[in-house]
């Protein structure tokens, strides 16, 4: 076959659709032109107890808007804790250095992706620091697994109060009891609560009595499923929030 | 009894005799590359035959399996509320799998078979062996030209497709169905990844258009010299290409797309 210039001509721009058609694929259906140059930005480091299922590239959001993405996650046999790295991009560089970060979850059972949350410091986070305020990603199964707990518990120390309590409970039972009597004469409009008083007083106190018994324990259990770190995190956050939004009232 | 036994092997060892045949053919074809840099115009006219004749075909079945997908998508989709996804359904199943599927499928049916009939015929009216009869080796001078030009044509031509059947589902989906365009295209970029969709369904075209043109150039080349083999060369071409390509779509997606 013999090549002429129609030839060649068509070759060429078979070619250059070609070659559109491929930067239309990468630019328009996958957006490359998101993916910035790593010209500039930098580098945070931050430690998790458990990075659920966080993966390379997840986005990095403040406010709901994406700073940057992870980079990597390796393991610290130091602390046996996540170590995560994130990229942030050129354009925020003014992240508090009390900023704390959290894993969480798009939607449902979306994907995992961390969010910042800034602090009230007026130290900018640089280049190679690392978030000090971290929060683990929730896995769903030990929700689970811990709310079912709670629920035997509780339905096991029902069972429990019903038999074994009763007798501890005689006190407040006659305080409750002489305190209801004091009321009934106080109040002459009920002239029926003295009559039944003997029982729902009684199984007030009960109530009362399971309330006090399970609170400390919920509490507990609590104190326990966040880690001892996280616990003073929102506090500490909050209060630096205010001191921020005060001295901004200040200024 | 014996005689199956006997057949058995007769097959065996005419598949690896086969199989042996057409890795030195192909090596052969491979260090024609040298040549075809010194005269490029071997390549262009075949990229001509091979590339730009198929370019009608791909982008008329692009569109339409663009249109398709974003009419059975919708169907779907509408169901669950979520027509806002119809941009990501479409891309994704084009990108990383129709795209380069059904172009090779298409490429093996409209290139693959003319390039072995095209061998076969040269075989049988004996123009190979006239050109080694004149020291110009044929491997070289013919079939690396055409490998070569259908394995660059191959993701060309799925970029194509894939761009076309993105537009086709756009035309569908926003202008006959009433998706709304922006999170049709935003849903698309976001949910749509460079390197792990985009380049992945890129390096499958690439290795399906070696592995479409290579059995084709093979076959054609191995044909028994007769009108009955020539024929019987460019069905087996296609025939084994379509079970090539769809083989090694599966090995692909599970090395690439498997985490």
């Amino acid at each position: 076959m013999q090549v002429t210039r129609t030839t060649e001509i068509w070759v060429g721009a078979f070619v250059a659709l070609g070659l559109v058609a491929l930067f239309f694929v990468s630019m328009q259906v996958s957006n490359l032109g998101d993916f910035k140059s790593t010209r500039g930005s930098y580098v945070l480091k931050a430690h998790f107890g458990n990075v659920g299922g966080l993966k390379v590239r997840a986005p990095v959001s403040m406010a709901g808007v994406t700073l940057g993405r992870v980079e990597k996650i390796t393991f610290d046999t130091g602390r046996y804790e996540a170590l995560v790295e994130m990229r942030i991009e050129p354009s925020y560089k003014q992240l508090p250095e009390d900023t704390s970060a959290s894993i969480l979850t798009a939607g449902l059972l979306g994907e995992q992706y961390i969010g910042l949350s800034a602090g009230g410091s007026d130290d900018y986070l640089k280049d190679g620091d690392e978030i000090e305020l971290t929060q683990s990603a929730v896995i769903l199964e030990q929700l689970i697994s811990k709310l079912m707990f709670n629920k035997a518990e509780e339905g096991k120390t029902d069972t429990k109060k019903a038999s074994h309590d009763a007798p501890a409970l005689t006190t407040p039972v006659t305080s409750s009891t002489a305190k209801a009597a004091q009321a009934s004469e106080m109040a002459p409009v009920a002239p029926v609560v003295p009559e039944g008083s003997a029982t729902p007083p009684a199984a007030k106190a009960e109530d009362v009595g399971g309330q006090k018994k399970i609170k400390p324990r919920s509490g507990r259990v609590t104190h326990k499923s966040a880690a001892p770190k996280q616990t003073p995190a929102p506090e500490h956050h909050s209060t630096a929030r205010d001191g921020h939004a005060t001295k901004k009232k200040a200024h | 009894m014996v005689t199956l036994f006997q057949k058995l092997g007769q097959e065996t060892l005419k598949g690896v005799g086969k199989l042996g045949r057409a890795m030195v053919f192909i090596t052969h074809a491979l260090t024609g590359a040298a040549d075809l840099i010194r005269r490029p115009g071997l390549l262009v006219a075949q990229l001509y035959s091979i590339g730009v004749l198929s370019v009608l075909l791909i982008a008329i079945s692009g569109l339409f399996v663009g249109m398709v997908l974003a009419l059975q998508g919708f169907n779907v989709l509408s169901d669950f509320g979520a027509e806002e996804s119809l941009g990501v359904m479409v891309a994704a199943s084009l990108v990383r799998e129709l795209g380069p599927v059904v172009t090779a499928l298409l490429f093996a049916g409209r290139a693959g078979s003319a390039l072995t009939a095209e061998i076969g015929l040269m075989k049988a009216t004996e123009q190979l062996s006239g050109m080694e009869m004149m020291a110009v080796d044929p491997v070289k001078r013919i079939i690396a030209p055409r490998l070569f030009a259908g394995t660059l044509s191959m993701p060309l031509l799925a970029a194509l497709f894939t761009a076309v059947g993105v537009l086709g589902g756009y035309f569908v989906g926003v202008g006959l169905l009433g998706v709304d365009q922006g999170p049709f295209w935003s849903q698309m970029q976001s949910q749509i990844d460079f390197w792990d969709d985009s380049v992945n369904g890129f390096i499958k075209s690439i290795v399906f258009g070696a592995v479409v043109t290579g059995i084709a150039v093979f076959e054609g080349y191995d044909a028994i010299p007769t009108a009955e083999g020539v024929s019987r060369a460019t069905t087996r071409s296609v025939v084994y290409s379509a079970f090539a390509i769809l083989g090694s779509d599966f090995v692909l997606t599970a090395l690439m797309f498997g985490d």
